[in-house]
């Protein structure tokens, strides 16, 4: 089979209209990403069953028992993924018992102010400083009692409906209210699984079954620190692409590669739905790794070569690199469509993400990238001769 | 044709082959890791109850780590995630396992301050966050270390009493006594250090006297009547005693006894069942350190506080002995301030923690995604081998494909299972291996196959393709360097593990490798 080169055509700058365009829908399609459970927060939910009921029949069922449950759930033979959202009130729960950690530790250094002047005081009976201090100490214990009694009470009456039977505890004592708060919480995070598990289990009976709960903190802190590792990564690389090739044309055009593709990549998941997870940063980053590759071996030939003529070597350049590309798509096709059929998120995540980026790929370097190294190494060229 | 012997005489196919076979061996040795996804187990995520920095936070995991292995938890993994994060993962998957977990990590350690069989002190007298240490101060040849505190008043009083004419006494300091306890030792492990086997007894009883919870030591020798001795006081005691610390070289015969009257047996060695002393007279010695009982340090009271005088502040000192070597002796005073301010809060943790819903992964679900990880990762390699066979039409390649790419998964396989756990994110990253590992074999197998035209020497031809190699893995492994050091996304950090060693591994073994068969083949 003789495939044309299209690097002869005189228009072939025109070429890069193609992955601008991609650049500029995908865009727009970003905003449109799905997080999963892992980024927004949520219980998932995976279990094997013998019940035949769709994938209908069982959203509709947990969603009555479950109240605001917003239940997603897929299917593939006996396994079945639920993901529902996350009770509020359980969520909040461990930022209060924060909260009231932090009553303590006020608590605490005013006992201490209180304990270390009294013992001056006992020295020294009639030194005012000390009393004042005494009493500031004193005034600031009982200022903390209260705050860890209201904010205690507060999150017994948010975590009543999961609780066995109504909560006495000492309202003087601060150690007493920490354990009762760390317990409250602790069984209410206990009896809000059973009740999970106990509403899905009587919708879709099984035996074995994995249980994921993520908070929205621990999730949003997730988000960022994925938006940070792929900024980091992606700046490393542009350093020291920009040190391989010491010009700026040749290491701009690998550079916008890489960003390309991984933008367009993220549009595809906005467009196509495929869900955004923690799992995602090993599939954007494998994304830049597989962008460099292709455009590092198009601009070496092109560049740093001398056999036949550029436009000859680009096009060479074109048929390793689409090979190769093609088989890192085999590859992550067959992990996409088994992660797909299975119903494992974590693969599903990398591989969707990976599969669209390498199809991003093809366009970005063959029609953007290497016009843009050919165009500025027949301007090299012209300036030579 | 080449002959077979040929390939292996070559050096770069020979270390390919070596490495192998030692990484075989130690998996065979060492056995493999895998994460909860295949095995099950269950992932305890814990808030701190604020955020800490990075010392504080090894010093948090390091402690957990303690505690989950002093209960006996075994293959806990404890991880610290951002600064007010911790993962802990436990393979036990019941509830009750998980809830006694929880308990662990959340348990308090009680604190006793021991003086003349009476407790003077206990962790519930010493106010919060009023433990102090300071730097440890030079002073002539050694370092003094100081430890501060204050006490509640209603403990101060009840402590002035308690060491009233107790002056240069020892003050035991135990945390987490053992309660209802007994030791048997065998008389020939008792004494030595310059210590009488009598001596050794009666410091070992002074230390351990605590009225109705008094630990009582019983020594046995391998004589029939000793044996008895002991077999009639286990008899006798069975409502005084339930857990017994026992030495491990006690005669069998005994240890079952024991067992078959329903106590709770603790064998420990030789060395652990040795106490260290002080000595403080020719003939008198007392007990230092006991480990094994929670007895951690032996202040003794100073005069000024045994004369009746109530204070609510108190500092425990002490200097690192000349007999530690002079460099060390700072390092060695510091460690003991912070050994004894430890004891004191009850080995509390350097932040309170909050244990959240536990992740729970069943083992039938692990299993079938170990099987459907394999079958994806067959299903994989066929289809990219069968189609570089489809497009260079060459059926030989599918050799040194399958070898190459076979070897590399089963190395980073070995890698990170015998060093670290192989996730999800692991096995998707051997699959991404798996991709750039065959790029590099195309772009070697275009340089030699198709494009050597012009070129006589298949080495400079290499050359060629390995600058693009080298180029693309060294790339590769910057992209991954921010996930691989990142302390919060631990659940992919196996991911930049797989891609990372699968590239160094492409570079320095595997593609030299593939590149030797395909110039002795096609040369």
């Amino acid at each position: 089979m003789m495939l044309r080169n299209i690097y002869e055509s005189k228009n072939y700058k025109a070429l890069m209209i193609i992955p601008i365009a991609l650049l500029l829908i995908s865009l727009y399609f970003i905003p449109k990403i799905q997080s999963d459970s892992s980024l927004k927060g949520g219980i998932s939910v995976q279990l094997q069953t013998n019940s035949t009921l769709s994938v209908q029949q069982i959203t509709s069922m947990i969603n009555a028992k479950v109240p605001g449950a917003q239940a997603s759930v897929s299917k593939s033979g006996s396994l079945v993924g639920i993901t529902i959202a996350i009770n509020t009130s359980v969520s909040k729960s461990e930022s209060v018992v924060q909260s009231i950690y932090s009553y303590d530790a006020n608590y605490s250094s005013d006992t201490l102010n209180l304990t270390a002047n009294q013992s001056r005081l006992s020295g020294d009976p009639n030194n005012s400083t000390l009393k004042a201090n005494i009493a500031k100490a004193t005034a600031g214990q009982q200022k903390a009692i209260a705050g860890m009694n209201s904010t205690l009470a507060g999150q017994l009456i948010m975590l009543k409906p999961f609780l066995n039977g109504t909560v006495v505890y000492n309202s003087t004592n601060a150690t007493a209210m920490l354990n009762t708060a760390n317990s409250a919480y602790g069984s209410a995070l206990a009896n809000y699984e059973n009740y999970v598990v106990g509403a899905i289990k009587s919708v879709v009976p099984t035996n074995s079954y994995s249980y994921n709960p993520i908070t929205p903190t621990l999730g949003a802190f997730f988000l960022s620190q994925m938006q940070t590792i792929i900024i980091a990564a992606f700046v490393l690389v542009a350093i020291a692409v920009f040190a391989v090739f010491r010009t700026p044309i040749p290491a701009f055009a690998v550079v916008f590669g890489a960003a390309n593709d991984i933008i367009v990549a993220l549009g595809a998941m906005g467009a196509f739905g495929i869900p955004l997870g923690v799992a995602s940063v090993g599939g954007l980053l494998m994304i830049i790794g597989y962008a460099i590759d292709t455009d590092m071996l198009a601009s070496i030939r092109v560049l740093k070569r001398s056999e036949g003529s550029s436009t000859e070597r680009a096009f060479e350049a074109m048929k390793t690199g689409v090979t190769m590309t093609i088989t890192a798509i085999i590859a992550f096709a067959i992990l996409f469509i088994m992660a797909w059929l299975a119903y494992i998120p974590t693969y599903f995540e990398i591989s969707g993400v990976v599969l669209v980026g390498l199809i991003a790929d093809l366009a970005t370097t063959w029609l953007g990238n290497v016009p843009m190294v050919l165009w500025y190494k027949h301007k090299k060229e012209a300036r030579n001769r | 044709m080449t002959s077979l012997a040929s390939y292996v005489k070559d050096r770069r196919i020979l270390t390919l082959i070596l490495v192998a076979i030692v990484l075989a061996g130690l998996d065979l040795h060492f056995g493999i890791h895998f994460g909860i996804e295949f095995v099950g187990g269950t992932q305890i995520p814990v808030t701190l109850a604020h955020p800490v920095n990075v010392t504080a936070m090894t010093a948090l995991t390091q402690a957990l780590e303690q505690r989950t292995s002093t209960f006996g938890l075994k293959q806990t993994i404890v991880e610290g995630i951002g600064d007010s994060h911790v993962i802990v993962q436990v393979p036990a998957a019941t509830s009750t396992e998980i809830n006694q977990t929880i308990s662990i990590l959340a348990s308090q350690g009680r604190f006793d301050g021991i003086v003349n069989g009476r407790d003077a002190i206990t962790g519930s007298d010493i106010v919060k966050g009023s433990i102090g240490t300071e730097t440890p101060q030079l002073n002539n040849q050694t370092y003094d270390w100081i430890v501060t505190f204050f006490i509640s008043q209603s403990a101060s009083k009840h402590f002035a009493g308690a060491v009233l004419g107790a002056a240069n006494k020892p003050l035991y300091m135990f945390l987490d006594r053992p309660q209802q306890t007994a030791i048997f030792i065998n008389s020939s492990n008792l004494g030595g250090q310059g210590i009488s086997k009598s001596a050794a007894l009666t410091a070992m009883q002074d230390a351990l006297t605590l009225g109705n919870q008094s630990i009582v030591v019983v020594s046995v020798d391998n004589t029939s009547q000793s044996i008895s001795n002991a077999d009639s006081f286990l008899l006798a005691n069975k409502k005084n005693y339930k857990n017994i610390i026992a030495s491990a070289n006690l005669p069998q015969s005994l240890l079952d006894f024991m067992q078959q009257n329903n106590y709770t047996v603790k064998t420990e060695s030789v060395a652990d069942m040795t106490p260290t002393y002080i000595q403080l007279s020719f003939n008198q010695s007392i007990l230092e350190t006991w480990p094994i009982v929670g007895l951690l340090s032996s202040p003794t009271l100073s005069p000024a506080i045994t004369n009746g005088n109530v204070s609510q502040n108190y500092q425990i000192s002490g200097a690192a002995p000349l007999t530690v070597q002079k460099g060390n002796r700072y390092n060695y005073a510091l460690n003991q301030s912070k050994t004894i301010a430890s004891v004191l809060s009850g080995g509390a943790l350097p932040v309170s923690i909050i244990a959240g819903a536990p992740t729970t992964v069943s083992a039938t679900l692990g299993k079938r995604t170990l099987y459907i990880s394999g079958l994806t990762g067959i299903i994989a390699i066929i289809f990219v081998s069968a189609f570089i066979v489809i497009r260079y039409r060459k059926p030989f390649l599918i050799v040194p494909i399958l070898l190459t790419t076979l070897m590399e998964l089963f190395i980073i396989i070995s890698a990170i299972g015998l060093i670290g756990t192989i996730d999800l994110a692991a096995v998707a990253g051997m699959i991404a291996v798996v991709g750039t590992g065959v790029d590099a074999q195309i772009i070697i197998t275009d340089e030699l196959l198709v494009r050597k035209g012009g070129e006589t020497s298949s080495k400079s031809v290499l050359g060629n393709a390995f600058y693009i190699i080298w180029m693309d893995a060294a790339l590769l492994i910057i992209a991954m360097m921010p996930l691989f050091f990142s302390t919060s996304l631990t659940s992919v950090i196996g991911f930049s593990e797989s891609t990372i060693i699968g590239a160094l591994l492409g570079i320095l073994i595997t593609r030299p490798a593939y590149s030797a068969i395909l110039s002795k083949r096609y040369d």
